[in-house]
């Protein structure tokens, strides 16, 4: 998708330098650095050591060469050459080498007058004014034993009418021992019920999911990630007096330290035309119905006449046996054409590998997740860049592999134990939960967003009016590439890495607004 | 008479220094330990047992932090803040580094009477690599030589590989 020009020039340039420059700080690594890592390793963030300058990225150098060559960090678990999915936090291959030649080169500062500038970091919402603000009841304090913790806590939403979902932002009270949280909302009581029962306690501990019911699963948080939007016409619905639940992961902390986090709800301004339903499957049984079908009903399967599950099949009892490597094959059969927005995959300590695919009645692949090195700590729910049709007659597939042996470093049980399904650290799980829609002409091409306000912005010269100015620079930048030298960030309004045909949709939709 | 009495002091001088350094000197335990490094912070509880365990006037604790930009004001709120019952000292021009070939944080650095390193390395194992934590730790490692040494055993010298924060090497650095 790169312009011919731009090429040329770009093997000009290669061959007009005699040899390759040594990085610095100031021309190469800042932004690399700022754009990549800032986000999270400031103060009060999750990331512990800050970077946010020359001394303080020096001061890690060989360990951030390390951490980087590795894939250690940006931490991002799918594979991002087997599908693309918003808010993707990798470096290319060109910046990782920068990182490690500059380290290598004894790491110089450079030019600093070259210094790239430090991204705003939104102090309150990413989204703007949201319309109801969901708050934890009181401050809950973690054992600070470097055990992690999972509580669930419940937030009556009070609502009287069922309201339209836009968007919803969690956000962390206390961003240095919040790792992870999943939302959802429970409308039988449930989980309210669950928290009287530890009245010693605020919220209640569980390890696999919410421990409730759920109609509607939400998109959850994970640091450095920024909050979904769902598209023009496309939304969920909160249920009246339903009750959101958080299930929020404690990282490991030598300190009993307490957070407050709240969630910021955005309501639809214009009504939605297509409500986001889900697919699930948690197969235990051969037929792989006897748990799917609990999940799909408490996900709502009647939304869009039924579930678009004809059927679920596994090729083996859900049994994991000890001192094994075990590998299940999941097929789903989609009876009727669907658009997938989203997709969470849920293992939890013996799980190693992940891979799920679609292939239509013709034979024609969509690859929708791969994670190669399964890690329970960063489970997410990754949104497709752009909608991923399923036609009718379609299957998907899933290979998971689990890793029930003494050489899987965080396996619960030592000796190893036969393991099934269940709630608990030490039982096991193979579920997957996709948000789809039904299909319409022209999903395909529907770019998925991240952020507002801010975030994306055509606006590109900064004066208040997108025009065709914008559209210039949009066009001048268009098929440049991370790590590419004249690569800007707020060109590329997916984050993706790309500034290409999708970003130009976002563009396009954004000037005709 | 007065010489008796010099050559006395003399000579209980002598074999009071001489028994000091010979006999009274303590194991030192060193913990090289970074402010911001997660794994080192994760290992202050570990840490603080062992010290509650073993610590002796033979057997001596000491923190420290090699990382560039330490002062006794971040080492000394570390201190604070995670209860440390153990001197630390800062090591920014990484002597202590090089003298005890640290490359890591947490690592232990354990030296005999004579400052010869009987142990190097993990403090036990709890990570297997970056991120990934045992839920059943199998290998005590600082612990059997401290237990050892408690028996008045010196083990021979033994290295395991350290998971944590690498050290940044100033060596090769180019400062402009």
């Amino acid at each position: 998708m790169r312009p011919l020009s731009l090429s040329i020039l770009a093997i000009l340039l290669a061959f007009a330098s005699p040899r390759a420059e040594t990085p610095t700080f100031g021309k190469d690594v800042s932004s690399i650095i700022y754009n990549n890592c800032t986000s999270c390793h400031r103060d009060g963030e999750i990331g512990p050591m800050p970077l946010t300058n020359y001394s303080e990225i020096a001061a890690y150098a060989d360990m951030i060469k390390y951490v980087t060559e590795t894939q250690y960090m940006p931490p991002w678990k799918p594979d991002y050459n087997y599908s693309q999915h918003i808010g993707a936090r990798t470096l290319t291959k060109t910046e990782i080498n920068t990182i490690s030649n500059w380290v290598n080169a004894g790491f110089p500062q450079g030019d600093i007058a070259l210094e790239a500038p430090m991204p705003e970091f939104p102090t309150g919402s990413v989204l703007g004014t949201p319309d109801l603000v969901l708050t934890m009841a009181e401050p809950f304090t973690i054992r600070g034993d470097n055990v992690d913790q999972y509580q669930v806590f419940v937030i009556p939403t009070h609502l009287t009418e069922d309201r339209e979902i836009e968007a919803v932002e969690f956000r962390p009270g206390n961003r240095r021992i919040v790792h992870h949280a999943l939302i959802g909302a429970d409308i039988t009581g449930t989980a309210r019920q669950r928290d009287l029962e530890t009245p010693e306690e605020y919220g209640y501990e569980s390890f696999g999911a919410f421990g409730a019911p759920t109609t509607v699963v939400l998109p959850g948080y994970t640091p450095g990630a920024k909050p979904s939007i769902y598209p023009k016409g496309v939304g969920h619905i909160l249920p009246k007096n339903s009750d959101l639940l958080i299930q929020v992961h404690y990282a490991p902390w030598p300190l009993a330290e307490s957070d407050q986090s709240s969630i910021n709800i955005f309501f639809k301004k214009e009504p939605i035309e297509r409500e986001v339903g889900f697919i699930s499957f948690a197969p235990l049984t051969t037929d792989g119905e006897t748990l799917s079908r609990i999940f799909r009903v408490l996900l709502g399967e009647e939304r869009h006449g039924g579930t678009p599950v004809e059927k679920i099949r596994i090729d083996k009892l859900f049994v994991i046996p000890k001192d094994q490597i075990t590998t299940f094959r999941t097929t789903l059969f989609i009876d009727r054409d669907i658009s997938l927005l989203s997709i969470y995959p849920h293992m939890h300590l013996l799980g190693k590998y992940w891979e799920v695919y679609a292939t239509d009645p013709q034979g024609n692949r969509t690859n929708l997740l791969r994670i190669e090195d399964w890690d329970f700590n960063w489970q997410g729910n990754y949104t497709f860049t752009q909608y991923q049709k399923i036609a009718a007659g379609s299957q998907i597939h899933a290979i998971t592999t689990y890793d029930n042996t003494t050489n899987n470093p965080v396996n619960p049980n030592y000796p190893p134990r036969n393991l099934t399904w269940g709630d608990k650290t030490t039982d096991e799980m193979l579920l997957v939960v996709m948000e789809y829609i039904p299909y319409r002409q022209g999903d395909e091409n529907i770019a998925l967003t991240v952020g507002r306000g801010g975030e994306i912005s055509i606006d590109f010269n900064g004066n208040g009016q997108r025009d065709f100015a914008d559209f210039l620079l949009f066009i001048q930048n268009f098929g440049l590439n991370r790590g590419d030298t004249s690569y800007q960030r707020h060109f590329d309004l997916n984050g993706d890495g790309h500034i290409n045909f999708t970003d130009f949709i976002i563009f396009a939709n954004q000037y005709a607004e | 008479m007065h010489k008796v009495i010099a050559k006395i002091f003399w000579i209980a001088a002598a074999l009071f220094l001489l028994s000091g350094t010979g006999l009274c000197t303590p194991y030192k335990i060193y913990i090289f330990m970074g402010e911001t490094c997660p794994v080192s912070r994760h290992y202050t509880l570990t840490l603080k047992k062992l010290h509650t365990e073993y610590a002796s006037e033979k057997l001596e604790f000491i923190g420290i932090f090699p990382n560039r930009l330490s002062t006794p004001a971040t080492i000394a709120a570390f201190k604070e803040k995670y209860a440390l019952p153990f001197t630390c000292i800062g090591d920014s021009t990484h002597t202590w580094v090089n003298r005890l070939g640290a490359t890591i944080t947490p690592e232990v650095v354990v030296a005999d009477t004579s400052n010869t390193a009987i142990y190097r390395g993990r403090i036990d194992n709890t990570f297997a690599d970056l991120g990934k934590r045992r839920r059943v730790i199998t290998e005590r490692d600082l612990a059997n030589v401290l237990n050892s040494l408690k028996d008045e055993k010196t083990p021979a010298f033994r290295q395991t590989q350290a998971i944590g924060c690498i050290i940044t090497s100033w060596q090769n650095a180019k400062q402009e």
